[in-house]
C-alpha cells in the first residue's frame, strides 16, 4: 500500500496523548510558518496524516446514506446499512486500479488442480472486542450466506464455491459446503469448477464475527455495544432514522487504517430523499451524488462549483434484450436492424446529457478485455441498412412488423426519457410502434426471468472487475434465452483458464463478439457518475485510476475511506466551506 | 301551457344574464373555451407533432422557435402541452359522463323508491367513500393497467359517489313534493315522474355537481399519470411531464413550470364556472 504503516501500533497512551497536546497547540503556528516541513498530525490510531491535512479532530467526514434495518454484509446485503463495508475485513481487496491485493489475507495459492484455494491470514488480526479473527470466523460468515435459514440476498453471487447451490436447495448439509479452515490462520476454499477470478470474488467476503452472532443473533450489528468490528471503523452511534457515527477502530490491526477519525452517515429514506444539494451548499455534508442533468448544468454554471463536480465512467451496461426464440426476434436480420436504427450517440446527448456515454457491446471502456470501440461501425447508427435489414426479414418499410412493448424495470425519469428516445427512433427508422412500460420491480423481474417479456430495456452493473462477471450473464439458460453453445464454450474456456491470463482475455473477446455480432442483446450506453466533492477532501482514491474511474464506490472499494482525508485548502486560511 | 314554456325559457334565460354578471366566472368560461379550442385543433396549434424528438436540440429554454422551451429528447415542449390539453380534458368530460352514467340512476332508485333500495345503494357509497378515491383508481390502475381507456373507467368508477348522494338527496325532497304527488294521483308511471317531472327539476345541482367534478377527475388523472399509472408515453399528459421533470425545476425551470400552471390553470378555470352555475342555477339568488 501507498500508506506509512512503519509507526509502532501500541504506542503508551501518554505520549499519544502529548503529541496531541502539542499538536493542537502549536497547529496554528506550523501551519503558517512551516506548513509544507512542520511535524505531521498523527491520529488516534496511530497514523500520521499527510503534510496538508486538517488535525485529527477535524477529520470527519460527512455524508448521506440511506437507512437501513441490518448492518451485516452475509446477513443482508439489500438490506444492509453503509457501515457493513467498514466495520468488517474482507479476505482480498483491490486497489485503486482494481489489482488484486490482501485483505485479511496476506497470501492465497491455487492447488495444481485449480479446484482449491488455500488463503493465509495475516496473524494478529482481532476484532475490537479483544478476540482474534480467524479462519473459523470466514467459514462461519460463508455457511451463513449458504444457510437456507438465514434466506441471504446475494447468494447467487457465491454459486463457484462448491456445493454452494446444493446447500441452499437443502439438497446437502450446510457443513458439506466448500469452505473450511485447517487452523486458525488458515482458510480452504473449494469451487464446483476451476475458478481463476474466486479471489477476486472473495472480495466480497466482509467477514461476520461468529461469537457475537451467536450470542446476540441477528440484530447484533445494530447496536454500538453488540456491533463488534474487524475492519478499519468501529460504530459507535446509531440513531435510528437519524445518523450512524463510525470512528476510526484502535483495534484494527490490518492494513488498511484510515486518516479519518470520524465517518457520520446521515440517514434517509427513499420516501423521502434528503435535500442533497442544498445541503452540500450549506456545508452539512462533505461530497454527494449528483442525480439529474439540472443538477448538473446548475453545479456546471456555477463559478464557485463548478470545480468540485467530478465525472467519471461507471461499469454498468444498458441493452435491449429480446425474446429470441420467437418471431419477430428470432431473426437476427431483426435483431440487428433495431440495433442499426438507434442512434446512441443522439441518446447521449439529449435524454442521458452527461451521464452516459455510447456502448456498442457489454463490456464497459475501461474494463478487461473491451473491444467495444470495433463494434461502433457495424453495429453502430445506419437507418438505410436497418430498413433494408428489416425488408429481407419480411417487413418492408415496418408492415406486419407486430406492435411491441418495450419493458423498463422501475427506472429513474432519466432512462424513461431515453426509452422515449428510442421509442421515436424505432418509429422513425423503422416505422415500428413501440410502447414503452416502466414496472415496478417484482412485476418486471418475474417477467424477465420466466421469458414472458418480448423486449425490454435492462442495465447491469459489474460487481468484480472480470470479464466472466459481466458476460457471464449471458449463458445459456440465464437471464435471457439466448443460447448459444459455442459462447458457453468459449466462456468455460475463459473462465477455467487459470495459467494464462492473455490467453483468457482472448477468449472473453472472442465470447463477446460472438454475442454482438449474433445481436444477443442490443447494447447501448454505459452509465457516467457525477459527485460533488468539497475541495478539501483528498486521497489516492478520489484522483482518477489507470481507467479513469475513480474508486469511489459507496464504500465498497473501500480504498476511499481509507485513504480519504480533509486537508487545508489553503494552508493557514480559514475554511469557509466548513461549518 | 305557453306559459310554461315562457317560464322555463325565461329560467335558462335568467341564469345566464345571473352568470355573465359574474366577472370571475366569465374570464374562467373565456380560458376554458380557448383550452378547449387548443385541444381540439392541436394539430393546427402546435408547431409540430408531440413526439416529433429532434435529438440536437434537448434541454432548450423558450425561445421564438421553441415558446415553451424543448424537453430532454428535444421535442417541443408547447406542441406537448398543447396535446396534453386533449388528455385532460378527455379525462375531466369523460370520466364525469362515466360518474353521471352511475351516479345518478343509483341517486334516483335510492332517492325515489328508499326503502331497501335506498339501504343497499346508500352502504354500497358507504363503502367506496371509505376508500380514498385516488387510492381506489391507483388499485383498479394497477389491476388494469395503464391506458387511456383504463384511465377513464378508473377515474370514472370511482367518482361516482358524490353524483349518486346529491341526486338522492334531491329526489327525496322532491318525493314529497306537490307536483309529484298530483301527477301519481293522475296515475303517472314512476318512469314518467322521474323523467319528466324530478330529474329536470334536479338538474341544476346536478349541473354545478358536473362543473365540479371535472377539475377533480382532471387532478385525478395528473395525479395518476404523475404516480405512472396514467397515460403511457409517448402521448403527453401534464401529470405525467411534472412527475418527469420536477427533480429539474432548480434548473431548466420551464419543464416542469409549464405544465403545473395549466394543471392549475383548467382546474381553476372549471371551479370558477362550478361557482358561477351553482350562483346562476339556484331561482333564490334573483337579486
Amino acid at each position: 500500500m501507498r500508506r506509512q504503516t512503519g509507526i509502532p501500533i501500541i504506542r503508551p497512551s501518554i505520549y499519544l496523548f502529548l503529541a496531541a497536546a502539542i499538536t493542537w497547540s502549536v497547529h496554528g503556528l506550523v501551519d503558517t510558518v512551516f506548513s509544507a516541513t512542520g511535524p505531521r498530525h498523527v491520529n488516534s490510531i496511530g497514523v500520521t496524516l499527510p503534510a496538508d491535512a486538517l488535525p485529527p479532530e477535524q477529520q470527519v467526514l460527512r455524508v448521506f446514506s440511506e437507512s437501513r434495518p441490518y448492518n451485516e454484509w452475509f446477513r443482508t446485503v439489500y438490506k444492509g446499512a453503509a457501515g457493513k463495508y467498514i466495520i468488517a475485513e474482507p479476505l482480498t481487496r483491490t486497489n485503486r486500479d482494481f489489482v488484486l491485493r490482501g485483505g485479511a489475507a496476506e497470501r492465497w495459492e491455487m492447488s495444481d488442480d485449480g479446484l482449491e484455494w488455500t488463503f493465509h491470514l495475516r496473524p494478529g488480526l482481532q476484532w475490537s472486542d479483544g478476540r482474534p479473527l480467524t479462519a473459523h470466523d470466514y467459514v462461519f460468515s460463508l455457511r451463513r450466506g449458504a444457510d437456507p435459514e438465514n434466506a441471504y440476498d446475494f447468494g447467487w453471487y457465491y454459486q463457484p464455491i462448491r456445493n454452494w447451490r446444493a446447500v441452499v436447495a437443502r439438497e446437502v448439509p450446510l457443513d458439506s459446503l466448500g469452505v473450511r479452515a485447517s487452523n486458525d490462520l488458515t482458510l480452504h476454499v473449494a469451487t464446483e469448477e476451476p475458478t481463476p477470478h474466486l479471489p477476486l470474488l472473495l472480495t466480497y467476503s466482509w467477514v461476520s464475527p461468529e461469537h457475537a452472532v451467536r450470542k446476540h443473533g441477528d440484530t447484533w450489528s445494530t447496536r454500538p455495544e453488540t456491533c463488534v468490528s474487524s475492519g478499519p471503523f468501529v460504530m459507535t452511534e446509531w440513531t435510528k432514522g437519524e445518523r450512524m457515527v463510525y470512528e476510526a477502530n484502535p483495534m484494527y490491526r490490518g492494513a488498511d487504517k484510515p486518516y479519518l477519525q470520524k465517518l457520520i452517515y446521515k440517514m434517509f429514506n427513499l420516501t423521502t430523499p434528503p435535500p442533497r444539494l442544498p445541503a452540500y451548499e450549506a456545508g452539512e455534508i462533505d461530497l454527494t451524488e449528483v442525480e439529474n442533468q439540472a443538477e448538473l448544468a446548475r453545479l456546471l454554471s456555477d463559478d464557485n462549483l463548478s470545480d468540485q463536480v467530478h465525472t467519471w465512467p461507471n461499469f454498468w451496461t444498458h441493452y435491449l434484450f429480446f425474446d429470441v426464440t420467437k418471431p419477430p426476434f428470432n431473426d437476427r436480420r431483426v435483431r440487428r436492424a433495431i440495433s442499426l436504427a438507434i442512434d446512441r450517440a443522439a441518446i447521449c446527448r439529449s435524454a442521458l446529457k452527461g451521464f452516459a456515454i455510447p456502448g456498442y457491446a457489454m463490456l464497459p471502456p475501461g474494463f478487461p478485455a473491451y473491444s467495444g470501440d470495433a463494434y461502433a461501425e457495424s453495429f453502430g447508427y445506419d437507418p438505410a441498412r436497418a430498413r433494408q435489414l428489416l425488408a429481407e426479414a419480411g417487413y418492408p418499410d415496418g408492415r406486419g412488423f407486430p406492435e411491441l412493448d418495450m419493458w423498463l424495470r422501475n427506472e429513474i425519469a432519466m432512462h424513461r426519457d431515453a426509452a422515449e428516445g428510442l421509442q421515436a427512433m424505432l418509429n422513425r427508422n423503422l416505422n415500428v410502434k413501440v410502447e414503452v412500460r416502466n414496472v415496478e420491480n417484482k412485476v418486471f423481474m418475474d417477467g424477465l426471468n420466466n421469458h414472458t417479456f418480448t423486449f425490454g430495456l435492462v442495465p447491469y452493473e459489474f460487481d468484480f472487475v472480470d470479464p466472466s462477471n459481466l458476460l457471464g450473464l449471458w449463458r445459456s439458460n440465464g437471464r435471457h434465452n439466448w443460447n448459444n453453445a459455442d459462447f458457453d464454450s468459449l466462456m468455460t474456456a475463459a473462465d477455467g483458464e487459470v495459467r494464462d491470463p492473455d490467453r483468457r482475455i482472448a477468449l472473453y473477446r472472442e465470447a463477446e463478439r460472438l454475442l454482438v455480432e449474433d445481436v444477443a442483446g442490443v447494447f447501448l450506453w454505459h452509465r457516467q457518475r457525477a459527485q460533488v466533492w468539497k475541495p478539501y477532501l483528498k486521497g489516492s482514491a478520489l484522483e482518477p485510476n489507470a481507467v479513469g474511474y475513480r474508486s469511489w464506490r459507496g464504500d465498497q472499494v473501500m480504498s476511499s475511506s481509507i485513504t480519504l482525508y480533509l486537508a487545508e485548502e489553503q494552508p493557514g486560511l480559514a475554511h469557509p466551506g466548513r461549518r | 301551457m305557453t306559459e310554461i314554456t315562457q317560464a322555463t325559457g325565461g329560467l335558462w334565460r335568467d341564469a345566464l344574464r345571473r352568470y355573465m354578471k359574474n366577472k370571475l366566472s366569465v374570464v374562467a368560461a373565456v380560458i376554458i373555451i380557448v383550452i378547449s379550442f387548443m385541444a381540439i385543433f392541436a394539430p393546427w396549434v402546435s408547431p409540430s407533432h408531440y413526439s416529433e424528438a429532434n435529438f440536437d436540440a434537448a434541454w432548450q429554454f423558450p425561445s421564438w422557435t421553441h415558446p415553451m422551451g424543448t424537453d430532454s429528447i428535444g421535442r417541443d415542449y408547447f406542441s406537448r402541452i398543447v396535446y396534453g390539453a386533449r388528455i385532460s380534458l378527455i379525462v375531466g368530460f369523460v370520466a364525469q359522463m362515466i360518474s353521471l352514467l352511475i351516479g345518478v340512476p343509483l341517486g334516483a332508485i335510492a332517492g325515489f323508491k328508499g326503502g331497501k333500495a335506498d339501504y343497499i345503494v346508500m352502504r354500497l357509497v358507504d363503502v367506496m367513500s371509505v376508500f380514498p378515491s385516488l387510492l381506489f383508481a391507483i388499485l383498479i390502475m394497477a389491476w388494469l393497467g395503464s391506458g387511456l381507456s383504463n384511465v377513464l373507467f378508473a377515474i370514472g368508477v370511482t367518482g361516482w359517489v358524490g353524483v349518486c348522494r346529491l341526486v338522492r338527496a334531491q329526489f327525496l325532497s322532491l318525493r314529497a313534493s306537490d307536483f309529484v304527488r298530483a301527477a301519481r294521483s293522475m296515475g303517472a308511471s314512476n318512469v314518467h315522474i322521474i323523467v319528466r317531472h324530478m330529474l329536470p327539476n334536479a338538474l341544476s345541482p346536478i349541473i354545478v355537481g358536473l362543473a365540479m367534478g371535472i377539475p377533480q377527475a382532471i387532478f385525478a388523472e395528473a395525479g395518476l399519470s404523475f404516480l405512472g399509472l396514467g397515460i403511457n408515453p409517448p402521448t403527453p399528459s401534464w401529470g405525467q411531464m411534472v412527475s418527469s421533470h420536477l427533480p429539474n425545476v432548480i434548473y431548466y425551470w420551464h419543464l416542469a413550470l409549464f405544465p403545473v400552471f395549466m394543471i392549475a390553470l383548467v382546474m381553476l378555470g372549471f371551479s370558477l364556472i362550478g361557482d358561477g352555475l351553482r350562483d346562476a342555477l339556484d331561482p333564490r339568488m334573483n337579486e
